[in-house]
């Protein structure tokens, strides 16, 4: 599970874990993480169910995709 | 820890668990009645008895659980909502189990006034779960989602085929009309195992295979046209079967050849997995893979009673059965899991993990009853008379294991629910 840290973002590698393995270090991290700081995260599908909980939460995230099939999502309190 | 993460724009899992939960109680259904028909059902795949078990297989327990993994896949991978009211849930879950049963029973013993009935309840049912369903797949959707929404919108329309013409068949059977009753039950299976089912398997294979067995994505050929192809040919061998029944057999030869390519080409993926933890769900797609390729060599063989109602029960029990058990093996827990996180007042101590939701020691337990299942009804179209019974009582034994396996994980959840004070 991810400590509270100092540094302006928590980054987590999600790549070839099975889910719901990513969603859980995703929620994980979003517990500690202290105003100003983001959250993310490489993983190798588009996490949609993800997506509706930071929008029900108060959370911005942003999705890029810089290689096929790799996905690149940051998540910021509001 | 608490998360204090609201959901309310989640997706309920009710919805699809309550199909998920219900459809292997229909698989022992199907295997109890096999069980009292003893070898007459592996008379012929005209048999009473068979007709039955076998609507209880492809309505009671393959379409229930396609049905509730449409509602859960398509909001996952593609993002769009899929929220039917409670209503619509609850009167589509009922349609399609009371419908099943209806029709089981007329089949068994031929029961004249329920066919038509039956018929426009599962049409009615299966109406008011697919409208929904095929809005979310008209939505435009990311590239990456096509392979799998592709697939289940030629599915959708392999579903309508094969409810249009069992409409017709129930019309004939209960005395309605005259109508060329071979020809039409022909080409209600086709569109039913072929068309629906196989159609959903390898679509949804494109998406779940690299996703759950880490394995490599299928090339981007394969995932834009396999679909195109397989629907394309299954048109070409029904135009055969209508206006040159001559011919039908040689024109099904690439439908056959064409899921033995998927069969081979997925298993060689799987060979290529990079992570090699070998998990129940893995083991079911090796015999859901091996049952495709073997009833592709079944249909290349002399035709006869016997290899039509081995074909049947290679790919029925093998295939689609092997596929959707290994499903409903991944899909529960994750959907009990996510309802757990779901609620407000859990923290984080209170959420059981996912592996002690489901063991994974129990699902390969089944796994193993499943397929000597398959073995034992196999050997049964061979020899009826001593194997019959035997193979129907452990395919009731696999089908009840699933069914309290997953009934079991769901009261877990429920229970863990129940201890959790507010804080």
């Amino acid at each position: 599970m991810p400590q509270p840290t100092d540094t302006p973002e928590i980054y987590l590698d999600l790549r070839g874990m099975f889910p719901p393995e990513p969603m859980e270090h995703v929620l994980d991290a979003l517990t500690v993480l202290a105003p100003g700081q983001q959250v993310r995260i490489l993983i190798d599908r588009e996490p949609h169910p993800l997506y509706r909980i930071l929008e029900g939460n108060g959370y911005a995230f942003r999705c890029s995709e810089p290689e096929p099939g790799l996905y690149q999502v940051v998540i910021q309190e509001k | 820890m608490q998360r204090a993460l609201a959901y309310a724009s989640s997706p309920a899992p009710h919805a699809a668990l309550r199909f998920l939960l219900t459809a292997p109680w229909f698989a022992l259904l199907a295997a109890l009645l096999l069980l009292w028909a003893g070898d007459q059902a592996f008379v012929s795949r005209w048999s009473a008895a068979t007709l039955g078990a076998t609507h209880l297989l492809t309505l009671g327990y393959l379409s229930m659980a396609m049905a509730g993994a449409m509602l859960q896949l398509i909001p996952v991978v593609t993002g769009a909502a899929l929220a039917p009211a409670r209503s619509t849930i609850a009167a589509s879950w009922s349609g399609l189990a009371l419908g099943a049963l209806l029709l089981a029973a007329a089949l068994t013993v031929n029961a004249t006034p329920l066919f038509l009935p039956a018929a426009v309840l599962l049409a009615g049912a299966l109406a008011l779960i697919m409208v929904p369903v095929a809005k979310a797949l008209a939505r435009p959707t990311a590239p990456a989602a096509m392979p799998m929404v592709r697939g289940m919108r030629i599915a959708l329309g392999g579903l309508l085929a094969t409810v249009a013409l069992g409409v017709t068949l129930a019309h004939h059977l209960g005395g309605r009309a005259s109508l060329p009753v071979i020809t039409l039950t022909d080409l209600h299976a086709a569109w039913g195992l072929v068309g629906w089912v196989a159609m959903l398997v390898v679509c949804v294979a494109f998406q779940v295979i690299p996703m759950f067995q880490s394995s490599r994505i299928y090339p981007a050929l394969v995932t834009r046209w396999a679909v195109w192809l397989l629907a394309g040919l299954l048109a070409a061998w029904s135009a055969a079967r209508v206006y040159w029944p001559a011919y039908a057999g040689m024109a099904g030869m690439p439908v056959a050849a064409a899921l033995a390519g998927f069969a081979a080409l997925t298993a060689w993926l799987l060979t290529k997995r990079k992570r090699k933890e070998i998990d129940a769900t893995t083991l079911y797609w090796r015999l859901s893979l091996a049952s495709l390729a073997a009833s592709a060599l079944l249909y290349l063989m002399p035709a006869g009673e016997a290899v039509a109602l081995a074909t049947g029960v290679v790919f029925v029990a093998g295939f689609a059965m092997g596929a959707v058990n290994g499903m409903l093996y991944k899909i529960v827990p994750f959907l009990l899991w996510y309802h757990m996180q779901q609620d407000p007042r859990a923290s984080k101590a209170n959420v059981l993990p996912i592996r002690a939701i489901l063991p994974d020691a129990k699902a390969r337990r089944q796994f193993w009853w499943h397929a000597g299942a398959l073995l034992a009804l196999l050997a049964a179209v061979a020899w009826p008379a001593w194997l019959a019974r035997p193979a129907a009582a452990l395919l009731a034994a696999a089908s009840l294991q699933l069914a309290l396996d997953l009934g079991g994980a769901a009261l877990r959840c429920r229970r863990a629910q129940a201890q959790v004070q507010p804080s």
